[in-house]
């Protein structure tokens, strides 16, 4: 469960990006949609405690995410958009940070490293992989341990037909086990029949639409919803 | 009759020369503004040794004078490679990626790299003829001319031994090829021009080789997340980095030693007080240095945010970050004066807590994190060259500044922060513009 209470961020201090009076998110698959630059992965950033609101607080599970950092972030997985890794780390590096971190095992990091078929190049520092690569390896630190809270922001792009099947069995599986998936996309059909609740980004303001909402054709519902805002 | 246009001919040469007059424009001329920094240092250093002439009149007859003095050519060598190496970087930017695709050969593009980096030693070549003028004319000494013209071959076997080759012969070619003319005799110069072909010969091309990781297993050892980022960080930094933000603390250091050294009657007291003095100066130096080159090498790796560790424990990794490499100061010190060496060792946790905390701001900087951890060590090295005891003080204001740069990391906005300064890479001086 996640939850924001008047949250307030700007990337200037003058022009707000976002702004959030009461958002919560429950359990099940919640779909992030608008158009670009609507602030969609700014709601995400802030969402998985990458930005910290100018106003507000952020929750995750009952514990805010900047007074209790690390209990907040402890079951809290999030693949951006961009790779953003450091390019003077190997994938190993990445991944056993993020598996001490969030006590996983060793032969964790092999196996997610093994799903992603990044085994082979475990070795490679971040900036001799392909933008492909970079983004396995980042889907590949949310393979580890448990994570009940997972925020992915276009998780299906530039991967191959491979990864997108593993991207959205795994996410179908996270949402079956009772976890809360927040995901931002603009390729809407694969996750349609699974969405919980949609939440449409406008110009910084968000809008909560229900999955009961979307009516019987859910994929056309949610192309509409993404049309109307932007 | 119809008349055909014929294509002019390209020849290896006039590749040579194109890729040479490129190098020359891109990297080698720029480099030559960097090579202030390396000229800047050299006459500091000989500007500061206490008989500044007669080192320079030693200097200058070691390395033309009759005399078999191997020093100051080895001492010129390594002034020399300095130029180039700074160099290198900047003339080789792009030779590993597109430059590969033209239409020129390994040993063509291996040559015009040579060449640029014996542009980039144009002090050394004008440094010469001042040499045999100074000798000659001023300290009315014989010059020995197969030292002379063995210090023209040094430049080419500088720039062979410093640019990086597929080959790694090549570069333990030009090395012995260097060794010789460092002795200066007609035999060993004679020695230096063979093996200065014979590296030529073997068509060797420029860049460096990935080395197969044939030993190692597919997963590294286990680290704890510490050890990752400090490695990540460190690996960011580069050991030339390091090496280049010690330059100025390494020369303020030296003072310490001058003074001892040079003047035996002088009290342990006034030793003590130039001890903390210098030590207390390089800190600083030491602190914005390290700070500046974490902050321009370093991505701030935004997603890290995410995970579930705090503020201040990143904070804190990026304190021991800065202030492992600053041990040297006080170690260098120890044997100047043990007791004022500790006392500047109780300045570093502040300094590098202080170098972590001010890259949290850095992004709003035009002095980056320098300003700030240069403002803040000079205050607290005035204070233990006043008294010894506020070393302590600084000791016990340490958590503090670390929790200052852990509030600083909360509110920092990550996301653009690598828009604004990391995606201009090919500009490695950012904290430099108007």
């Amino acid at each position: 469960m996640i939850a924001l209470r008047d949250v307030e961020f700007s990337y200037d201090g003058v022009r707000p990006a976002l702004v959030v009076p009461s958002l919560d998110i429950a359990p099940g698959l919640t779909m992030v949609v608008g158009a670009n630059g609507s602030g969609k992965s700014t709601l995400l950033r802030i969402t998985a405690g990458v930005e910290r609101p100018r106003k507000g607080t952020v929750s995750v599970d009952g514990r805010d995410l900047w007074r209790d950092e690390v209990a907040a972030r402890s079951s809290l997985a999030f693949v951006p958009e961009h790779p953003e890794l450091t390019p003077y780390a190997s994938i190993a590096d990445v991944l056993q940070l993020v598996a001490r971190l969030r006590g996983a095992t060793y032969e964790d990091v092999a196996n997610s490293l093994d799903r992603v078929g990044l085994l082979e190049v475990a070795w490679h520092t971040v900036r001799e992989l392909s933008m492909g690569q970079r983004r396995r390896a980042l889907f590949a630190t949310a393979l580890l341990g448990d994570p009940r809270t997972v925020i992915l922001d276009e998780p299906l792009e530039t991967m191959d037909l491979g990864m997108r099947d593993l991207i959205t069995a795994w996410t179908r599986a996270r949402r079956a086990s009772g976890a809360t998936v927040v995901l931002a996309t603009h390729d809407l059909e694969p996750f349609a029949e699974d969405v919980d609740s949609v939440i449409v980004v406008r110009e910084g303001n968000v809008r909560v639409v229900a999955a009961s909402d979307l009516g019987a054709s859910r994929l056309v519902s949610l192309e509409k919803l993404a049309a109307s805002s932007s | 009759m119809t008349s055909v246009a014929v294509e002019p001919e390209i020849t290896p040469r006039d590749r040579f020369v194109a890729l040479t007059k490129f190098h020359w424009a891109a990297g080698a001329r720029v480099a030559l503004r960097a090579n202030a920094m390396v000229l800047g240092t050299v006459i500091f250093v000989f500007g500061s040794a206490p008989e500044a002439l007669a080192t320079l009149r030693n200097f200058l007859l070691g390395i033309v004078g009759v005399g078999n003095r191997s020093g100051p050519r080895m001492l010129l060598a390594a002034i020399a490679a300095g130029f180039a190496w700074t160099a290198v970087r900047r003339v080789l930017l792009g030779a590993n990626g597109w430059m590969r695709a033209l239409p020129i050969g390994g040993r063509a593009a291996w040559r015009a790299g040579v060449a640029a980096l014996c542009m980039a030693q144009i002090a050394v070549a004008s440094f010469i003829p001042l040499c045999v003028l100074m000798a000659g004319l001023v300290y009315r000494r014989p010059v020995d001319w197969a030292r002379v013209a063995s210090l023209f071959l040094m430049i080419p076997a500088v720039a062979a031994t410093v640019l990086p080759s597929r080959r790694i012969y090549t570069r333990a070619i030009a090395a012995i090829a260097l060794a010789m003319t460092i002795i200066g005799s007609w035999w060993t110069l004679l020695g230096c021009v063979a093996f200065l072909l014979f590296a030529d010969a073997l068509s060797p091309s420029i860049g460096s080789v990935r080395r197969a990781n044939a030993g190692r297993s597919a997963m590294p050892r286990r680290s704890s997340p510490t050890a990752i980022w400090m490695r990540a960080s460190w690996r960011a930094m580069r050991f030339e980095g390091i090496a280049a933000a010690s330059a100025l603390p390494i020369i303020l250091g030296s003072y310490a030693h001058f003074i001892a050294r040079n003047n035996p009657g002088i009290e342990s007291s006034t030793v003590a007080t130039v001890t903390r003095v210098t030590g207390a100066l390089a800190v600083a130096a030491f602190t914005a240095a390290l700070a500046n080159t974490l902050l321009r090498t370093r991505q701030p790796w935004p997603w890290a945010r995410s995970l579930p560790w705090s503020c201040a424990r990143r904070v804190t990794i990026d304190a021991f970050v800065l202030g492992i490499p600053m041990i040297l100061i006080p170690l260098g010190l120890w044997h100047v004066s043990g007791t004022s060496a500790l006392i500047v060792a109780g300045l570093l946790p502040l300094g590098a807590a202080s170098g972590a905390a001010a890259l949290r701001l850095a992004n709003r900087r035009q002095t980056g994190a320098a300003g700030e951890t240069t403002a803040v060590m000079l205050v607290a090295g005035a204070a233990i060259v006043v008294s010894p005891w506020f070393a302590l003080v600084s000791l016990a204001a340490t958590p503090f500044v670390l929790q200052l740069g852990a509030h600083r990391e909360r509110d920092e906005i990550a996301t653009r922060w690598s828009e604004l300064h990391h995606d201009a890479s090919g500009d490695p001086g950012w904290l430099g513009r108007a």
